[in-house]
């Protein structure tokens, strides 16, 4: 099955679409849109934890989810770590980069604007350009790089990071990361901590 | 945004921008989404600045109801003139007071980008506006696809109402697709479908609550046996009685170009007569028509046969929502699903008469089709959970080809819905 829409059907409890969404993550790993009525906290958390773990949903629907607004917001909170997940690279990396569309167009359309426009990363690229991009936004915008993460690599680690970072039509990215960090370029200086590490 | 009054939509991937720039634009997104009481006027002037400075983000602007530009009618119709990105530009219904008017025209005019433009005409833009677009029409060679809503309109005498856009019609003929859709029935419709002769690449038409008439259907018959036609989609939601139908299956006699025809109506008029001459074209071996939309007619049992008989020429989607005789078309359909001439891929039963025992006739004939793919039931009340688990067991069948079920607006129950997902016997939950 690759869409099934129950949307509007409205009498239906949350703890009944509870049971359908943990059924379906089992048996219908191929689902690609998927429509449902009213979603509550409890639901937004079943619904966040059934999309960390997908590779096929492509559009969720859910209808009258905007009732209470702090429940809106929670609901947005929730997706948008499903789908942009900043705590770590690892973390965006591991997002989600398939799902395009959540939610009701209408009501809540204002209220989703910051998760559509990660949405619509994920709808506009592959899943290994969104991963990108997003890595890219979370971890490496602004004027000055972080540079943090590549002093703990594996100096045989930094020409493999190097390259993607280099990965872009502009090489933006890998000009602005090399002002950063010369010494990552360094040769003589990586060779003399190699040999630090070798002796100790 | 997606709609609004205006759509900041990056439709192509790949479009030379640098992940800066996509990362800029995001930004501007979150920075609009912190402040949730941005007015609809300050989007509106968002979106003039946008439209001046020929931004690439800006294909899609709406002028909704009640919009007044900061700076006028003109200078807004003079940047969408001057603008060449723009794709698409919406004019909803604005107020008679409202000065949307020649100068807005005139301006907008010069515009040689937009592939789409749709109109919700009342009052002054019914029956005047049109002639200032003339030079819109005939010299950008972008337009594709023009919608025109006629709605309530007490102002203006129907009677020459769509004088201006016929004769804009007239004036070019490069269109690809025509919505028209009129709330009153107005006398000239069936000009509006003569001045469409020359547009000889129109490949969709949507006439809405339109009544063309006889001498309308007559211009669209010959349209249809031109050899130049075009023509994909013809979607004819007005009345037509069994003369109509004649008309109408002349127009099909040896067209070749159609592929979806949509006879949706709430009053149809037709009996088995009328029907009977359709469906015979739709029988045809040179008929290429693949989608059918007969929605909201009564097909009396007398022209079943007919219908069925057309069916089976390669029909792929059926749409049979909200019949009046749904009993017998539904038995009729579910015996022609197991028929081995039957190509239906996609079907929509949504409004009819079910119950426990029609959902039980419907899976039976589902169990004994391979082809169908796509099934829509909705707005249907009578059917009980255990109507709807004979339906659910038949999902999990190997025979199954079923990949898209749409069973909306349906009043399920919790346990229906906890019915649904059977578990596999393999997998143990």
């Amino acid at each position: 099955m690759r869409e099934l829409n129950l949307s509007f059907n409205t009498n239906v409890s949350s703890a009944a679409w509870q049971v359908l969404i943990i059924a379906l993550r089992l048996h219908a790993p191929a689902l690609e849109i998927l429509g449902m009525s009213t979603v509550n906290r409890a639901l937004t958390a079943s619904l966040a934890y059934f999309l960390t773990n997908n590779h096929k949903l492509r559009i969720l629907r859910i209808i009258e989810m905007c009732t209470h607004r702090s429940d809106s917001a929670e609901y947005v909170a929730a997706f948008t770590r499903v789908v942009f997940d900043t705590s770590s690279i690892l973390n965006t990396y591991n997002s989600n980069h398939i799902i395009e569309d959540i939610g009701d167009e209408d009501e809540c359309h204002r209220l989703t604007t910051h998760l559509s426009s990660f949405l619509r990363i994920n709808e506009q690229n592959s899943p290994s350009q969104a991963a990108r991009i997003k890595i890219i936004k979370a971890h490496f915008s602004g004027g000055d790089i972080n540079t943090e993460v590549f002093n703990r690599m594996e100096s045989n680690v930094h020409p493999i990071a190097i390259a993607w970072m280099g990965g872009s039509k502009t090489n933006d990215l890998l000009f602005s990361f090399l002002r950063s960090v010369p010494s990552v370029c360094d040769t003589k200086r990586n060779i003399k901590k190699r040999k630090m590490v070798d002796e100790v | 945004m997606e709609h609004g009054n205006g759509n900041h939509d990056g439709d192509e991937a790949d479009d030379g921008r640098g992940e800066e720039d996509v990362l800029d634009e995001e930004d501007e997104l979150s920075d609009d989404d912190d402040d949730m009481s941005v007015e609809d006027d300050n989007d509106n002037d968002d979106d003039l600045m946008l439209i001046e400075r020929n931004d690439p983000g800006l294909l899609i602007f709406d002028i909704v109801s009640g919009y007044h530009p900061s700076r006028g009618w003109e200078a807004l119709g003079e940047s969408i003139g001057r603008n060449t990105m723009l794709n698409e530009v919406n004019i909803g219904d604005n107020e008679p007071q409202s000065e949307l008017g020649p100068r807005f025209f005139r301006g907008l005019a010069k515009n040689r980008s937009i592939k789409k433009m749709s109109f919700s005409c009342s009052n002054r833009l019914c029956g005047e506006n049109f002639q200032y677009l003339i030079p819109f029409f005939m010299n950008n060679k972008s337009l594709e696809s023009l919608e025109i809503r006629y709605l309530e309109c007490s102002v203006l005498p129907s009677v020459g109402r769509f004088d201006s856009l016929e004769f804009a019609l007239e004036q070019f003929n490069g269109l690809k697709e025509l919505t028209f859709y009129s709330h009153d029935v107005i006398e000239g419709a069936d000009k509006v479908i003569k001045a469409l002769s020359g547009h000889t690449g129109l490949r969709k038409l949507h006439l809405e609550s339109v009544d063309i008439g006889r001498e309308g259907f007559a211009n669209l018959a010959a349209m249809l046996l031109n050899p130049s036609c075009s023509l994909s989609t013809l979607s004819l939601n007005s009345n037509f009685d069994d003369e109509i139908a004649n008309i109408l299956s002349s127009g099909l006699n040896g067209n070749v170009t159609l592929t979806e025809l949509d006879l949706a109506g709430p009053e149809q008029l037709c009996t088995e007569i009328g029907w009977k001459a359709i469906f015979d074209q739709l029988k045809s071996s040179t008929c290429m028509i693949h989608t059918l939309d007969l929605s909201y007619n009564y097909i009396s049992d007398t022209a079943l046969p007919f219908l069925m008989s057309a069916l089976s020429n390669n029909i792929k989607v059926l749409k049979v929502r909200m019949m009046e005789n749904s009993d017998a078309i539904l038995q009729a359909v579910f015996q022609f699903l197991q028929s081995p001439s039957c190509m239906i891929q996609s079907m929509d039963l949504s409004g009819n008469s079910f119950d426990d025992e029609i959902m039980e006739s419907l899976t039976n004939a589902l169990a004994n089709n391979c082809r169908l793919r796509e099934l829509q039931i909705r707005w249907i009340r009578s059917v009980t959970p255990v109507g709807w688990h004979t339906l659910f067991q038949f999902l999990y069948h190997p025979s199954c080809g079923l990949e898209s079920l749409n069973i909306g607006n349906n009043d399920l129950t919790d346990e229906t819905v906890e019915s649904l997902p059977l578990p596999s016997p393999t997998v143990a939950v």
